[in-house]
């Protein structure tokens, strides 16, 4: 850190202060809350967007303190104001149910293209916008009237099914479920929508010179994203349709007792919900390889291996569903064929690793926050993936099936990895999103309290899970108190590190030094503009180069900042070394 | 893009102000380099929506596969229900309209905006007349007890057949169906082919066959002779040869001879080999007159039996012939079928929809009211036309009234625009709504294309 000499102005690509105090962005572009409510700006719907999963998040974490709170005690005496009587046990059904329901369809799923995506997709092409707007807007809307339709399923009664509404206890329920799954079909077109206009963006809005292969590969992954939502959504959306119709009209085809099939239901569901594991890891691992990149001064290592690894992912996760079935009566031979499928996302999972791991070898490692959250993402996909690997061998997942051994394993790929590369890409687009930089040393303190936190809320459960501790029970034999101790002090550490975080960022926004135009030295093109950018996104086109020869900068610790080199363009042009 | 003016400030207006000193064609939204970027921008952002479109339907081909792989005699026995004229008329005018739609693109590209309204309209009738066929096909089912949901004849909760009188009523019906023939389809069936009056020979046969041994398992079952109160007319006999009157499918009313059915003399049937001569259809009329389904269930039984020892290849005659399991499954063909020609004709309705927008932007503005008339009037015909078959319904005439008094109104606004000279909105540099509005209705067609010989054209 450094004395800055202009601490109090933006300053631009060549370092020179922003003095124009009227200069226009596209915060200010427009006044008003119709100039909100109605914009077709992508940076101001990604920033309603972040508002919203924002809340989404808070819903869902309080009900996950809730039910770890209920999980210290396994007796029916009373423990932090909550009981174990019937009706705490079913409080405690809907807590999980709401907590896992909102997370992913309103949280995980949307947050990191929703918000990030939605921020820089098109300033990455040079592109003025999306390509559809109005489509765009139309997606925030169809998340707005989703989530709209969750709350009324809170007052409604609530819903008792998991997130995953399994017939036919889903059919049967007298809880809010008509309500909660035309509310996940909702939000499910609000991600067809995005994943239609960032396919059109990236096929459609590149600039002249910038070919496939010198995407950042943020974009790949959101594409390879866009490709599974925009293939598996539907089908989750004509599930949800089906079952809907089941609590309706009665119609069958998942009621066994109307000579339906629940397994069909499982089938459909799954078909969507394993892809959809992957629209929620995806964009995350863009976003990592980005910030890995840039915080190592390295240009990243097996740059089309990451690219295609994308859409491995992206195509085997199409063909891996049975996986969650392997107790559900499927036939072996079935079962042996979805293991061995499963096993091999492995691989392309594994590239992306070793390729990091490469990028950071002998680099110029800056462990600041982005980074910190970005080395904290790789060992929790790790943990992450290689416990999927248990789950997918056929005779450790009879035993570990149903146990928090998967709900650890989904913990760590979801919400350890999707969530730690949502914090740190926020931290990494923070400055060009809300022009303000943060404080540094409470984004690495907020990091380091949220990795131990998440850590001793769910390693545990990996212990808990392989003795047998089945998921989705609000009791539990004595044996297994200590593990939920654990786990729910884990619970807490991670809320006041996440808390940690949502105070620095407020801090932010209210106090934090003007930024300047690249804070981090990247070379995608988005960090060519000001900070924030213009309502247009760039005063200047910007230049085409590979996005991550960082050489065409050079840090000016006058700003504390990256300018950009007299000879930018020649050595674009060099080429990379 | 070098300078940010201040027309930008307030949202993406694509209609193009602000951006005239570009030289842009006025219809080019401010964030696409040009018109042909834009241009295939939306072709190609149509065509993934038209994927996610039909992934959508996937799932419930899926179902539909499933079901009938694990039964397939449901499907052959339920499929009966279904109108095949009907359908293949539908077929038709869906692939008609499609071929409109392509010449109206065709046309605004070449850029004859009049040829291309007209050819929209004509798309947009045909879409009235698959809306209105199927509304017919709907009220068929609906008389019959095929409905979707806990009304329908053959729904089945645990094993046992909660509507007894509708199930009657719907294995009447399409045991008529089976009988006369309504099966332009039959090929496989050898001596089923064109001829009827052979057709009807054999089928009776077999059907007498049914009889027979409906007779026996009835009178070994807990009813008796009670089962065989012959003689009595059956309503749903009745209902059904009403049916052919107006189901153009079946040539001519049955024969006398045939229909209605005469009375069985029991006592001589025993087995199949001297069963007595052909009435037909019978089954209707004692599963009529059993009230308990168990009964009507053992009646099955003893129908699939003789059919079996008569080895005849034949469709099932009743769910009982189907195996245990399969029988309950009955109602979940037509769930499917409700199901998957309800989306479809909601995707009709909205491509409709589309088409109305599309047309009302290429007409010329002195014409444009008229287009828009065509909403209310179309309503507004479909409610007086369906509120006087079905009734009359009064509320359903009133509205319907209402509507076309609300399209004559326009038209009469329309009449005072005729000096508006200015032209249409499309040319052949810009016609983006039309063809991707095309691509959505080609692919509304597309899924009736599947869905017609899937559902309605079972062997
Ligand atoms: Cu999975």
């Amino acid at each position: 850190m450094t004395t800055l000499t202009q601490p109090g102005v933006h300053t631009d690509l060549i370092g020179k202060p922003v003095t124009d105090p009227n200069r226009e962005t596209f915060w200010n572009a427009s006044k008003g809350w119709a100039s909100w409510a109605f914009t077709l700006d992508h940076k101001r719907i990604a920033v309603m967007y972040l508002i919203g999963v924002l809340a989404a998040f808070f819903l869902g974490g309080t009900m996950a303190i809730v039910l770890r709170t209920m999980l210290l005690t396994n007796s029916d005496v009373v423990a932090g104001g909550l009981g174990k009587g019937p009706t705490a046990v079913n409080f405690y059904n809907q807590a999980f149910t709401i907590h896992g329901a909102v997370m992913v369809f309103m949280f995980i799923i949307p947050a990191i293209p929703a918000v990030i995506g939605n921020m820089v997709l098109p300033m990455q092409v040079g592109a003025i916008d999306v390509a559809f707007p109005r489509l765009n807007l139309m997606s925030f809307y169809c998340w707005l009237v989703g989530a709209l339709f969750f709350l009324a399923v809170l007052v409604m009664g609530g819903l008792d099914t998991g997130w995953t509404f399994y017939t036919p206890y889903s059919i049967r329920t007298s809880t809010a479920a008509t309500a909660a799954v035309l509310g996940a079909f909702i939000l499910g077109f609000s991600s067809i929508l995005t994943g239609v206009n960032f396919v059109a963006t990236v096929h459609m809005m590149r600039p002249e010179g910038q070919g496939w292969f010198k995407l950042p590969l943020l974009l790949w992954a959101l594409y390879s994203t866009a490709v599974i939502q925009i293939l598996a959504t539907p089908v989750l959306a004509i599930t949800l349709l089906l079952v809907a119709a089941e609590r309706i009209l009665g119609v069958g085809i998942f009621d066994p007792a109307l000579g339906g099939d629940p397994v069909l239901f499982q089938h459909f569901f799954w078909f969507y919900s394993h892809p959809a594991v992957y629209i929620m890891v995806l964009p995350g691992l863009g976003v990592i390889s980005e910030i890995i990149s840039v915080f190592s001064r390295k240009h990243i290592f097996g740059y089309k291996f990451i690219a295609f690894s994308s859409l491995a992912i992206a195509l085997f996760g199409f063909i891996v569903w049975g996986h969650h079935m392997f107790t559900s009566g499927q036939s072996w031979l079935l079962n042996a064929i979805f293991s061995l499928l499963t096993m091999s996302v492995a691989i392309p999972s594994a590239v992306k690793v070793f390729n990091w791991l490469a990028t950071m070898y002998r680099g110029r490692i800056r462990l600041d926050t982005p980074m910190l959250y970005g080395m904290g993402f790789i060992w929790l996909f790790t943990i992450g993936g290689l416990t999927g690997l248990f789950l997918a061998a056929l005779n450790t997942d009879i035993h570990f099936h149903d146990t928090y051994f998967v709900v650890a394993h989904f913990h760590y790929v979801m919400v350890g990895s999707t969530l730690f590369a949502f914090i740190g890409g926020l931290y990494y687009w923070w400055p060009k999103m809300f022009g303000k930089m943060y404080d540094e040393k409470w984004g690495r303190i907020g990091a380091w309290v949220v990795f131990i936190g998440f850590n001793l809320t769910f390693f545990i459960q990996f212990l808990a899970g392989s003795r047998g501790m089945p998921r989705r029970y609000a009791n539990y034999p004595d044996e297994y108190q200590v593990y939920h101790h654990i786990s729910t002090l884990g619970s807490y550490v991670l809320t006041i590190g996440l808390f940690i975080v949502l105070f620095n960022w407020i801090h932010s926004i209210r106090k934090g030094r003007p930024a300047p135009a690249n804070p981090w030295g990247a070379n995608s093109m988005e960090w060519q503009s000001l900070s924030p950018p213009p309502h247009l996104n760039f005063d200047t086109p910007p230049k085409v180069g590979d996005p991550y020869n960082f050489d065409g900068w050079k840090y000016d610790p006058d700003i504390d900042a990256y300018v950009m080199r007299d000879d930018y363009e020649e050595i674009m042009a060099k080429g990379q070394h | 893009m070098t300078t940010i003016s201040a027309d930008h400030a307030h949202g993406h207006d694509d209609d193009g102000h602000g951006h005239d000193h570009h030289g842009h064609h006025p219809a080019q939204a401010h964030h696409f380099e040009s018109m042909e970027q834009q241009f295939e921008s939306g072709k190609l952002g149509m065509w993934v929506f038209l994927a996610t479109e039909i992934l959508m339907f996937g799932g419930l081909f899926c179902a539909y596969s499933i079901y009938r792989g694990l039964n397939p005699d449901v499907f052959l026995f339920a499929h009966k229900a279904l109108d095949t004229k009907m359908g293949a008329i539908n077929t038709a005018v869906l692939l008609a309209s499609s071929f409109t739609m392509a010449w109206g693109v065709l046309a605004i590209s070449r850029g004859k905006p009049k040829l291309c309204l007209l050819m929209l309209v004509l798309t947009f009738i045909g879409g009235c007349g698959f809306m209105g066929i199927k509304t017919k096909e709907y009220y068929d089912k609906y008389t019959h007890a095929f409905v979707p949901g806990k009304a329908n004849a053959f729904y089945n909760v645990g094993g046992a057949y909660t509507n007894p009188e509708k199930l009657q009523e719907g294995v009447g019906y399409i045991q008529y169906k089976q009988g006369h023939g309504d099966d332009h389809h039959g090929d496989d069936h050898g001596a089923h082919g064109g001829d009827h009056s052979e057709d009807d020979a054999e089928h009776g046969d077999a059907e007498h066959e049914n009889d027979g041994h409906a007779a026996e398992a009835a009178e070994g079952g807990h009813h008796g002779d009670d089962a065989h109160d012959a003689g009595k007319a059956s309503p749903a006999g009745v209902e059904a040869a009403e049916d052919t009157a107006h189901a153009a499918a079946v040539p001519a009313a049955p024969p006398p001879s045939v229909w209605p059915p005469k009375p069985v003399d029991h006592a001589n049937i025993k087995t199949p080999a001297n069963a007595a001569p052909a009435t037909h259809p019978n089954f209707t009329r004692q599963a009529e007159e059993v009230a308990d389904v168990s009964a009507v269930e053992s009646l099955y039984k003893g129908a699939a039996k003789a059919q079996a020892q008569a080895g005849h290849a034949h469709y099932p005659g009743s769910p009982a012939e189907l195996d245990p399991l399969s029988g309950e499954r009955t109602h979940i063909f037509f769930q499917i079928y409700f199901i998957m020609t309800g989306l479809h004709g909601l995707h009709v309705l909205i491509g409709m929809g589309v088409l109305l927008w599309v047309a009302w932007l290429v007409a010329p503005h002195a014409w444009r009211m008229f287009v828009l008339a065509s909403a209310p009037a179309t309503v507004g015909l479909y409610f007086l036309i369906a509120g006087y078959l079905m009734g009359p319904v009064v509320w359903m005439l009133v509205f319907g009234g209402l509507c076309l008094a609300a399209a004559v109104a326009m038209v009469v606004m329309g009449l005072g625009k005729l000096d508006d000279d200015r032209p249409g909105a499309f040319s052949p540099e810009y016609y983006t709504p039309v063809e991707i509005g095309g691509l959505y209705w080609h692919l509304v067609d597309l899924i009736w294309i599947f869905l017609f010989p899937l559902l309605y054209l079972i062997h």
